[in-house]
């Protein structure tokens, strides 16, 4: 007991000082210029202290938990993009490993029971940890997370026997109720509520290609503080990982195991299930015939598993698709993708809608067949032709773990029996394989060849490692490919057959990444504390200005030309004058004629700001702007001036608010301090 | 020569550019303003700064070589050419501005004339390298191809 209370202050007085550091830092930022190696160095420390942050929650986690006073919280989230978050950041750091971090939807019932009730927080703390082990002790190959739902109530619901006896353990009070179903016998199961009034079961794996564990270190790994030390290599870590992570899983009506991989594949693979309110209108879709998910030894894969199951696949997927009114009949889609496990689960889920898929390994490949494909176009005009899927391929293939084996060009012309025609075509391209020329020739060339004869899509998949200039697409994805974003693709595809004709578009449509590319570790406590960076302004907030009407004055030609632009370009309407004079004379005038009608009541003045430089001939910004306070004076009106400046020194922003402007911004503009000063300005 | 030969040299020209620091994000911000409805935003936007720069650059001349040197006219001169090359990212030409106007708040004559020299000298390599990736844009579009839209 005094353990925990001196734990308690100690943990109270280092939070304050790292809380301490945590503000200084800051208050540095605000005055170092953001590119330099200052600012760098301040990265480092923050990341520092966000790191030491939760080492400290970790530690005083682990010692509640003893003390039994742990306390789940309960809040609204999203399970998929909870996932998807954390796969996103370890995926940046697996990738400088040249490992493939991945979502598998399985099933996709994860997808549809989606909303919860439940601890986000931990729930990420316990995904993350294991992440992270598996990134850490992995050199090669992938790491794949799994997921599924069951209904709660189902008979086998436990995973374990041990987790009975140990849950009761920790909830005291209300096992008291339960004491006389302790057996096991699974009769009486429905009876017990295994879980905290939970509806449904989420099942996870997190399966890795790695060291993996064995067998007679496996109980041990979840003590604290213990670290497999098999290999001389000496991984870095405190250990106190995986035990927090089994407390977390067992509070939350869940147990964590190991399970054994097939023979040869070598890894280890966690499985942990916890239990979770629901918030979503539950159907009978999401129930899951249980036999094959069963404790068994193998990990959970769709090769293995039973034609019930799969048809739950193609049911699911089929009633996302439907309910968004896709229709995929004569879709082909032709895939340029690296990674083993993204193959994988795309085959799976597009397969299962009946599209056909062609993977290709290589860029010239890809000219090949369209250039076929165009000529037999032009050549048969009775038949079309077709591109052969590797549907067929894969099911004699389904037990094969390798991957998809890429088509002979031969298959690809191979006149299918069916009538279907392929009328559309979906690309999708992973920009990292191949430099940004070949993709701009290769799109060019799709937009004047192949336009002609097919509708079709193109997808790209960038990460942080590919250029930042955007090719022309209809739609870029953030890698890994899942999750939420193969629902965009879906709703891409519906776009198919509505319009008939209709070339590419060229506008694009980029998902805004959650977290910026410089971030190493993930700080397990404040997701939000690094701004996310957005490639492209998002397309609503292409015209933040519109409907505004801007005084532009402005000596210096190249600058009024700039900022003119800029400014209209943001949906503005600009007048520019050259000099503190004339922007003096439009000001009166526009007054003048402005309230020469109105009949009492509110004044008005036709521009909603004006942007004044300082520094101009005849008459500068400073006067310009003490006789415009004059002049509005008259009128009862307070015209908000931004005052344009070359300068960051203090000095200037005195004068600045002498002469009575409300805000300086500091050239060239950029919009976005503009629109800062904007909503300060409405504020008051 | 073929189109996606030509556009290649365009990236390895532009890259050079930002690389060498001569190019800075704001002309970035200025590439972006341009497209179909504005095609030549900002070829336009840079011939307008090679006028004003080159008459600049000839009035700071002749301020300089005065009997009695009026810095503070030089200053004016020097203030307006920092703003327009920072407005289109020219962040060479900005940063000898910089030192030049300290010249010319300190009244040193001697500082004044070497920063002219080094000015004209950045501009005139700024200007040829545009100039160069200019030509370039016109080529890669006259053979049917396209530059990456940003």
């Amino acid at each position: 007991m005094n353990k925990s209370i001196a734990f308690a202050s100690a943990g109270h007085d280092v939070r304050a000082s790292l809380a301490g550091i945590s503000g200084l830092i800051k208050l540095c930022y605000d005055v170092v210029s953001l590119d330099s190696d200052l600012a760098r160095n301040l990265d480092q420390m923050n990341s520092c202290v966000e790191k030491l942050l939760g080492i400290l929650n970790s530690v005083l986690d682990i010692s509640k938990v003893e003390a039994g006073k742990m306390h789940l919280e309960e809040v609204e989230f999203n399970v998929a993009q909870a996932i998807e978050e954390s796969v996103d950041i370890f995926h940046i750091v697996a990738l400088a490993k040249g490992l493939e971090v991945i979502w598998d939807p399985c099933d996709f019932s994860v997808l549809l029971s989606s909303n919860v009730r439940g601890d986000c927080l931990r729930f990420k703390q316990i995904l993350d940890n294991l992440l992270s082990n598996a990134v850490k002790f992995t050199s090669e190959g992938h790491i794949v997370v799994r997921a599924w739902v069951r209904n709660a109530n189902s008979k086998y619901s436990e995973l374990t026997s041990v987790q009975n006896c140990k849950f009761f353990d920790i909830f005291g009070g209300i096992s008291k109720c339960f004491q006389n179903t302790e057996d096991n016998s699974q009769k009486e199961s429905h009876d017990v509520i295994h879980h905290i009034g939970g509806d449904k079961e989420f099942i996870f794996e997190v399966d890795d290609t790695g060291m993996g564990i064995p067998t007679e270190k496996r109980a041990s790994v979840f003590e604290n503080y213990v670290q497999v030390k098999d290999s001389n290599l000496g991984y870095e870590g405190t250990g106190l990982g995986l035990g927090i992570v089994q407390s977390f899983v067992r509070l939350m009506g869940g147990d964590i195991i190991i399970q054994d991989k097939e023979p040869g594949e070598r890894g280890s693979c966690f499985r942990f299930n916890i239990y979770l309110k629901s918030s979503e209108i539950s159907s009978d879709n999401t129930e899951v015939e249980d036999s094959d998910l069963q404790k068994g030894p193998r990990s959970y894969s769709l090769h293995s598993a039973s034609s019930k199951s799969w048809l739950k696949l193609q049911s699911n997927i089929q009633n996302m698709s439907t309910s968004q009114g896709i229709n995929v009949d004569g879709i082909s889609c032709l895939l340029l993708i690296n990674g083993v496990e993204t193959k994988k689960i795309l085959q799976t889920w597009m397969g299962s809608l009946g599209i056909k898929l062609v993977f290709f390994q290589q860029l010239e490949n890809l000219y090949e067949i369209m250039k076929k494909i165009t000529q037999n176009y032009s050549n048969s005009s009775s038949s079309e032709p077709s591109l052969e899927s590797a549907n067929d391929e894969f099911s004699s293939h389904r037990d094969d773990n390798r991957h998809v084996l890429p088509l002979s060009l031969k298959d690809v012309f191979k006149r299918s029996g069916s009538r279907r025609s392929h009328k559309y075509l979906l690309f999708i391209l992973d920009l990292s394989s191949g430099n940004l020329q070949e993709w701009i020739s290769f799109l060019d060339y799709l937009r004047k060849r192949i336009h002609h004869f097919y509708q079709y899509k193109v997808v790209c998949l960038y990460d942080f490692s590919t250029s930042t200039f955007p090719v022309s697409c209809d739609l870029m994805l953030r890698k890994p490919l899942h999750g939420s974003r193969i629902h965009k693709i879906l709703s891409l595809m519906r776009e198919f057959g509505q319009k008939d004709g209709e070339s590419v578009v060229l506008s694009h449509i980029v998902e805004v990444p959650r977290i910026s590319s410089e971030i190493e570790t993930k700080s397990l406590l404040n997701s939000s504390s690094h701004k996310p960076e957005i490639l492209l302004q998002n397309f609503h907030e292409k015209l933040p200005l519109v409907g505004m009407n801007i005084l532009l004055v402005e000596d210096t030609d190249v600058l009024r030309m700039v900022a003119t632009n800029f400014l209209l370009r943001s949906g503005a309407t600009v007048k520019s004058v050259d000099n503190g004079l004339q922007a003096l004379n439009v000001v009166k005038m526009s007054l003048q004629e402005a309230n020469s009608v109105s009949t009492g009541g509110s004044k008005c003045f036709p521009f909603d700001f004006i942007l004044m430089d300082c520094q101009m001939p005849i008459m500068d910004g400073f006067e310009a702007t003490r006789c415009i306070r004059n002049v509005e004076k008259q009128y009862g009106l307070h015209i908000p001036i931004f005052a344009l400046t070359a300068y960051a020194e203090s000095d200037e922003a005195e004068k600045v608010r002498l002469a009575g402007m409300d805000f300086h911004l500091i050239k060239p503009i950029k919009i976005s301090k503009l629109l800062e000063a904007i909503k300060l300005v409405i504020k008051n | 020569m073929a189109v996606f030969q030509l556009q290649q040299q365009w990236v390895d020209l532009i890259s050079a550019l930002f690389r060498e620091e001569f190019l800075d994000s704001q002309f970035t911000q200025l590439q972006q303003l341009q497209d179909e409805s504005n095609p030549d935003f900002v070829v336009e936007v840079v011939t307008l700064f090679f006028e004003d720069s080159e008459r600049l650059l000839n009035d700071l001349c002749s301020t300089l070589h005065q009997r009695v040197v009026d810095f503070k006219k030089a200053d004016a001169h020097v203030h307006q050419l920092k703003g327009s090359s920072a407005s289109i990212g020219a962040q060479r030409v900005k940063n000898v501005c910089v030192s030049f106007r300290n010249c010319c708040e300190e009244g040193n004559l001697e500082g004044c004339l070497a920063c002219l020299q080094q000015v004209k000298h950045e501009y005139t390599l700024l200007k040829s390298k545009l100039e160069a990736l200019f030509a370039l844009e016109q080529q890669i579009v006259a053979a049917g191809g396209s530059l990456p839209t940003m």
